[in-house]
């Protein structure tokens, strides 16, 4: 496996800025986290099924029906900002 | 010395009407605030509880709980440990919660953990580190650390964890208590904080097996919130807790584990096969050959779902939010950036580079393929044996700061426990003795659903021996 990690691109993919500092000392961190994970990328496995659910089973789904109405006020309390039931971000376009 | 009651002896207090519930509850609401600073096993602490007429008619009757702030608890503070949600308010009750209030049980408050259960020591927290009541200069363990430090110092008696990779059984032993993490699917996960969600599981931390059993059988069961949730009628732990057990075959790993374990632990568990033997046990040697794999295996998965699971907060909806974001995308950065600690970082990075295109396969599939061949060497060994044993550490309890800086040795602390999660299985971690004053646990793995086994074992060695009872004299 290759031994570096882009921690640029890592920071934008998991929405997490670092400065540069912080990218030095994630960086060594990781690369040491990596050696330990690349024993099990480094093993050849093909014929081995993948085992998502620890109890191979399926997961089962309950029908799509509203069970508990009129929350949003409550549930919006812990926005940390809202106008009219809407959530406020930054303006994203102009 | 109320404290020194089980469970058991309490709810036959209750019944008997020799105490009230509301006494009981001042009693460890004043031992709370006795020794809670000295600890810091608490992040939000419940000044009074609803008044209910009915309680004596509950199973519980109103036996005093503490919750793992990783639980949603509707009006209460809910923070996981971290500055993210540090003023998050639940809007509604986790499943748990729900079934113990129902069955009469009353929240003493919720305790301290690491940050989003991510930690083996507590010292990931927001709120700081919780202290081992055994010696305050030592971690608890992690990442229920202050479940476990909490019911160790009697500032409760019982408490609710959680448990991904032995987050249960590492503070369990390392504060000298019982700590049970049951089969994947056994008690909802609904309204518990994931953190991954393929390995998550709550259970409960308390001095006996017996305890646990009567709050194992009320929590557990099938629940239409948890998709993962197990549909089966399962044997009443309670119930079959006295029965003396069949004859068990115990079996031991031989392990490359133990190469790395102190010398006093791997004496303990000679002393515990030695005692299981007396009780009329079989101990054969069995292989678990894959287990050197738990801990890479470990954190690829954990890691990735973590990242996954974590993409929630991004300070719109809820939780802590930056005030210097100019843009949506500087918004969600700036606010997880300021929101989370270093160990949680890590892990979200880590999860997306295992999950990031060209590695996907690499590493995540991978570790998915290796955790059959983990699973299956279980699957193996319970052909020929009907519980494992190990210790559930490799070494006794660590100084605060003395691992904090070095994630690596952190990680290797759950090398025991973690193949338990890997495949979905029952474990309990159970005091076995004690070196320079220091507890030790004893770790059973059974098979799925076999949550009876482990605490009928457990409960008859618990018979026998007393290493559960003791407590940390300045607590007592």
């Amino acid at each position: 496996m290759s031994q570096n990690i882009d921690i640029k691109a890592l920071s934008y993919l998991a929405k997490i800025s670092l400065d540069e500092d912080e990218s030095l000392a994630v960086q060594e961190k990781l690369l040491d986290i990596k050696k330990i994970i690349d024993e099990v990328a480094n093993l050849e496995l093909d014929s081995i099924e993948p085992l998502y659910n620890p109890l191979d089973r399926e997961q089962v789904l309950r029908p799509d029906e509203v069970t508990e109405k009129d929350q949003s006020s409550e549930l919006q309390k812990n926005a940390p900002e809202t106008i009219d039931g809407y959530y406020v971000v930054p303006q994203v376009v102009d | 010395m109320l404290h020194h009651l089980s469970i058991k002896e309490l709810i036959t207090s209750l019944s008997e009407k020799k105490l009230s519930y509301e006494e009981l509850f001042s009693y460890y609401q004043e031992r709370i605030q006795k020794f809670n600073p000295k600890l810091n096993a608490f992040i939000s602490v419940n000044e009074s509880f609803l008044d209910q007429d009915s309680i004596i008619e509950t199973k519980l009757k109103g036996i005093p709980i503490a919750h793992k702030d990783i639980f949603c608890m509707k009006g209460h503070l809910t923070t996981c440990g971290s500055k993210m949600l540090a003023n998050f308010k639940s809007p509604y009750d986790a499943t748990i919660i729900t079934r113990l209030a129902s069955a009469g049980a009353l929240t003493l408050g919720k305790t301290n953990m690491d940050e989003f259960a991510m930690g083996s020591s507590n010292e990931t927290s927001f709120f700081g580190p919780c202290k081992n009541p055994w010696d305050l200069k030592l971690v608890p363990g992690g990442s229920s650390g202050g479940s476990a430090s909490a019911v160790a110092a009697r500032l409760a008696p019982i408490a609710t964890a959680t448990d991904t990779g032995g987050s249960i059984r590492q503070p369990a032993a390392f504060c000298g208590v019982t700590g049970l993490k049951p089969t994947y699917g056994m008690i909802s996960r609904f309204g518990m904080i994931a953190f991954a969600s393929s390995l998550d599981q709550a259970g409960f931390i308390a001095p006996s097996a017996e305890d646990i059993a009567i709050f194992y059988d009320l929590a557990s069961g099938y629940d239409p919130k948890d998709s993962t949730s197990i549909n089966e009628q399962v044997a009443s732990t309670t119930k079959n807790l006295d029965q003396k057990p069949n004859a068990l075959t115990i079996g031991i790993a031989k392990s490359s584990l133990d190469k790395h374990a102190d010398p006093n632990i791997l004496n303990a568990i000679k002393q515990a096969v030695n005692q299981f033997e007396k009780m009329g046990a079989k101990i054969i040697d069995i292989d678990l050959k894959n287990s050197h794999l738990n801990v890479p295996t470990y954190y690829i998965i954990a890691p990735a779902e973590a990242s996954s699971n974590l993409s929630r907060f991004d300070g719109v909806r809820y939780g802590h939010r930056s005030e210097d974001s100019e843009s949506l995308q500087s918004l969600y950065a700036n606010t997880r950036s300021e929101g989370f600690g270093d160990e949680v970082k890590r892990r979200i990075l880590i999860g997306s580079y295992v999950l990031s295109a060209g590695f996907y396969d690499a590493y995540y599939i991978k570790a998915l393929r290796v955790r059959r061949l983990i699973a299956n060497d279980y699957k193996e060994a319970f052909k020929k044996v009907d519980l494992i044993l190990s210790p559930t550490t490799p070494n006794l309890p660590f100084a605060i700061g003395e691992k904090s800086n070095d994630p690596i040795s952190m990680y290797h602390n759950d090398a025991y426990t973690i193949g338990a999660n890997l495949a979905g299985l029952p474990a309990i971690s159970f005091p076995i003795g004690f070196h320079n004053g220091l507890p030790i646990g004893g770790h059973f793995v059974a098979q799925h659903l076999r949550e009876d086994l482990l605490l009928n074992a457990v409960n008859h060695f618990q018979k026998e021996t007393d290493f559960h009872q003791q407590i940390p004299q300045e607590f007592d």
